[in-house]
């Protein structure tokens, strides 16, 4: 078995195919569109009553969207390890613990976590469950999507959309590598040309 | 709700989580759950998104075409409503200009050490008790608008001339073919 599929970085198209075909997986399993929603209510359920009533004498409902969350958790760990992205990092990609990114990062994380509770509430399903359910020709997940990505870009692009490509990311790091090799290469095919313009 | 393997009680939380472990794996692999990959997409810096998601649609509605004809899917989508999906869609956009993160990419994210993604099912959990709160606002307001459910725009045979799905998917791997060649990944 070629283990370089599951090694290698893959490209936008092959992530493309293979998220749909996990789509489908989940739809023909289940009868539904996998997404995080019905999974978290259960389990803030579970917690409200816990504070409620003090006391956790029993386990909360495990259905198949709780151990979706469970899943998820162990796939995403397995599948940065075997990138080889894995990376412990406290503060955003945006700096250090000493650039004032701590304010930064939780007061945007928390913020961020906040309005995306509103969307679904509003919205009732999940970003990527929105994403699952357009593959089924839903309008709602069709309109959703278009007007967050449209609003989303329209933010960044007006407020401005921080470092993106930081020292966080393996992407980054190798596009700011890259960047260096081409300049020096340029300068020096610049200099070889200066030569023989001399001559 | 069941699928057609209609799979009994427990065994299902174990289907669920070996599922989950292959969609984990899969969102990681692809890197659209990077918040860095995000923000570089929604400034036009990057196509890797892009690509992904607009692949993923294209390939998703084709194939599910295919396979509710062959039965093994059935058609089945949540209630949604206009003014719900319209104005959840900009608060939506508005948490991921401003952390590239949606709830599923933070938990992927955590599993990949990055830990700073706690903060945002913190502000998930501080935000889940005020929504509640303001449910019976809701109730008065929003969700009186429309009560009309938008259901699937189109259900009926896929080789036919009047099916969109195929302008949309082919519009979208139109698009992602254009950014592979216009846009760094």
């Amino acid at each position: 078995m070629n283990w370089n599929f599951f090694k290698s970085k893959w490209s936008g198209f092959s992530g493309g195919i293979v998220l749909a075909l996990v789509f489908m997986l989940a739809l023909f399993l289940f009868g539904e569109m996998p997404g995080l929603g019905d999974g978290m209510k259960i389990l803030s359920r579970y917690c409200k009553d816990a504070v409620d009533y003090g006391e956790l004498d029993r386990l909360p409902p495990l259905d198949w969207e709780v151990g979706l969350i469970i899943g998820l958790f162990i796939g995403g760990l397995a599948g940065t390890l075997a990138s080889g992205e894995f990376k412990f990092m406290f503060f955003n990609e945006d700096g250090g613990p000493f650039s004032g990114a701590v304010t930064k990062t939780v007061l945007v994380g928390i913020l961020g976590g906040a309005l995306m509770t509103v969307a679904v509430q509003l919205a009732g399903n999940s970003v990527f469950g929105f994403i699952a359910e357009a593959c089924e020709s839903s309008s709602g997940a069709w309109l959703f999507i278009l007007v967050m990505t449209v609003s989303a870009s329209a933010f960044t692009l007006v407020f401005g959309g921080g470092s993106g490509s930081g020292g966080g990311s393996s992407t980054g790091s190798d596009t700011a590598g890259k960047s260096a090799k081409t300049a020096k290469a340029s300068a020096s095919r610049g200099g070889r040309r200066g030569k023989g313009g001399e001559k | 709700m069941t699928g057609p393997l209609d799979i009994p009680g427990n065994w299902k939380l174990l289907v669920g989580v070996f599922f989950g472990i292959i969609y984990g794996f899969v969102l990681a692999k692809s890197g659209i759950c990077q918040r860095t990959a995000v923000k570089d997409f929604l400034a036009f810096r990057s196509s890797l998104v892009l690509k992904t998601v607009f692949t993923a649609l294209a390939a998703g509605m084709i194939l599910f075409f295919f396979f509710r004809y062959m039965r093994l899917v059935e058609l089945r989508i949540g209630e949604s409503y206009l003014w719900g999906s319209l104005i959840g869609g900009l608060f939506a956009g508005g948490a991921l200009a401003l952390t590239g993160l949606t709830p599923m990419g933070a938990l992927i994210s955590i599993a990949g050490g990055r830990i700073y993604a706690v903060w945002f099912f913190v502000g998930m959990l501080i935000a889940t008790p005020v929504v509640k709160a303001v449910e019976s606002f809701l109730d008065k307001s929003v969700y009186q608008w429309s009560d009309e459910e938008l259901g699937a725009f189109y259900e009926g045979y896929f080789f036919d001339w009047s099916n969109p799905v195929i302008y949309i998917a082919g519009g979208l791997l139109i698009f992602a073919v254009a950014s592979h060649f216009t846009m760094k990944e």
